[in-house]
């Protein structure tokens, strides 16, 4: 097929000819109708008047069938070497954390997490976190018994793909232009070409996360900023994506401590004096509750690291997760040295 | 009117997001398809890319003319980012029923798949493309978007949009001039372009070194 010149002053044109690409297709006979009615449904019942309203729902690792690719429910947190009894930063033993106010807990999680163990990490390597899990489909109650969760995604923005082991299934975590390849040397190799599309508020890398401004005022500045117009109200926002940043990751201790200090300054954030995570464990929560949607980190009673979250509709139990290791590895896939 | 759309859809109208869908699913679908090489992929990045517009529609501004611009760069942005944006969604979709494995008809699979297998070797040629580039490639070349029309979408400047595109341009042509390039069917593809399908099923020979 021979190619016709590039019409002069005509780019759109000339890589029109260079990148030919197939004719438009419409949706699959069938399928429009059925997305367009459930995007109708969904919109309705995210209406204010709606009896049942649907909050911006975190980000989690949760796998969904129509994805194929990933969600996720991990959480992140805490130290390092797991989340056994570290003392607390100035080796006073707390009384509980049960009469310290919402802004009080922050507080001490910002003292506990600015002491965690600064980790040395390289643009290759990769952020692990296991925990045990429950989430119900559909906004139905959480399932009695959580299943363990492992995560691996990239520290950096190399589009190099993650993974994901959730009831002994691997999947692959690829972003979408991890799928790319190029032929180097007769063989098909993945592209290690940077995703600039990783590492914003809503998909935050180590790298990004050590970006970020480690003055609160300026932390939460930049999410009201960032956010603005998005969600439901600007503190329901900024309290679900400082709880992304903090779960999905493993932030660099000074940012760590920025995040929840810039937590503390949200209206509306309370304090629930004991809350249980998925395994049982119980502790100090703080919550924030929009429009019947309740959204609670829980934090270790005496070492004030984060252990684990609930989600509530309406009162109804929904989701549950406990963290129980994080850890910065070589490769996806790999478990650190020990616990 | 356009401008009546944009104030009820600032308003989180559901009826006219409902329009909005009727007018420019098949644009999302068709550019995130071209972003991915995945028809699939590209369904799910029209549900996303609706749910994302509903959450996003505060930032609508109150102005005139089309809302496609603004559309396609959450599309864009979605699609660079199927798997965290179907996190956030993740109970939304839930609640849709996951696409069915094959089309209904046996002509349609084979095209999809001729489709979906010319988009690879397209995408896997503009690999030597920053993924800035081909996104304004995407939008400007492939959507049909002004320069003007495809910075807003991307939120960045217009130079921006037209040294984007003329780097593409050059890379591009590089490519080919190195003998690696795409042996090709003739300009058309530009996304405005009806029909042609059967073009497609057309084999690309394509070589990177």
């Amino acid at each position: 097929v021979k190619a016709s010149e590039p019409r002069p002053g005509r780019e759109a044109d000339s890589l029109a000819g260079i990148a030919p690409v197939p004719a438009e297709r419409d949706l699959p006979a069938g399928r429009r109708h059925i997305l367009k009615e459930h995007l109708m449904t969904e919109f309705r019942a995210d209406q204010p008047a709606a009896q049942l309203p649907r909050a911006r729902v975190s980000r989690r690792l949760t796998l969904t069938a129509a994805i194929g690719g990933v969600a996720a429910a991990a959480v992140v947190t805490a130290s390092l070497t797991g989340l056994g009894g570290a003392a607390s930063p100035n080796g006073r033993q707390p009384q509980g954390g049960a009469h310290l106010t919402a802004a009080q807990l922050l507080g001490k999680a910002a003292d506990a997490a600015a002491h965690a163990p600064a980790p040395h990490v390289r643009d290759n390597q990769f952020s692990y976190v296991s925990s045990e899990d429950a989430f119900g489909t559909d906004d139905g109650p959480a399932p009695a018994h959580p299943h363990k969760r492992q995560v691996w995604l990239s520290v950096s923005d190399l589009c190099v793909p993650g993974l994901l082991i959730e009831n002994g299934q691997r999947t692959p975590l690829d972003d979408a232009t991890a799928n790319v390849e190029v032929e180097r040397h007769g063989k098909l190799v993945p592209s290690h070409v940077p995703c600039p599309q990783r590492g914003g508020l809503n998909d935050p890398t180590y790298r990004s996360l050590q970006s970020l401004p480690t003055d609160p005022r300026a932390l939460l500045h930049l999410i009201y900023t960032e956010e603005r117009g998005a969600g439901q109200s600007p503190g329901q926002e900024a309290f679900t994506t400082i709880g992304d940043l903090l779960r999905e990751s493993i932030p660099p201790p000074a940012i760590s401590a920025a995040l929840y200090k810039a937590a503390a300054m949200i209206p509306g954030v309370t304090i629930v004096p004991d809350a249980v995570d998925a395994i049982g464990r119980h502790g100090v929560a703080v919550s924030f509750t929009f429009r019947g949607v309740q959204e609670e980190w829980i934090f270790n009673k005496n070492t004030f690291q984060w252990i684990g979250e609930r989600d509530f509709v309406h009162g109804k139990l929904v989701g549950k997760d406990a963290l129980l290791q994080r850890a910065i590895v070589d490769h996806a896939g790999e478990l650190p040295a020990s616990g | 009117m356009e401008h009546t759309l944009r104030s009820r859809v600032r308003a989180g109208d559901p009826d006219a997001f409902g329009e909005l869908f009727d007018r420019y699913a098949r644009a999302v679908y068709n550019l995130s398809f071209r972003l991915t090489g995945s028809w699939p992929d590209a369904e799910e990045a029209v549900s996303l890319t609706f749910l994302e517009a509903w959450r996003l529609r505060g930032r609508v501004e109150v102005a005139d003319g089309s809302l496609r611009p603004w559309l396609l760069g959450i599309a864009v942005n979605v699609t660079r980012n199927l798997n965290r944006t179907g996190r956030r969604h993740q109970a939304a979709l839930r609640r849709i029923p996951p696409p069915r494995p094959v089309p209904d008809f046996a002509d349609e699979l084979a095209g999809q798949l001729d489709d979906a297998a010319q988009m690879r070797r397209v995408l896997a040629a503009l690999e030597r493309l920053r993924p800035g580039e081909r996104d304004v490639l995407a939008l400007c070349v492939w959507s049909g978007l002004d320069y003007g029309a495809a910075a807003k979408a991307l939120g960045v400047p217009t130079g921006t949009v037209r040294s984007r595109l003329s780097r593409a341009r050059r890379k591009l042509r590089d490519l080919i001039a190195d003998g690696a390039g795409l042996e090709r069917e003739p300009p058309g593809g530009c996304g405005q372009v009806e029909g042609g399908r059967e073009k497609a099923a057309q084999p690309i020979q394509e070589e990177i070194r």
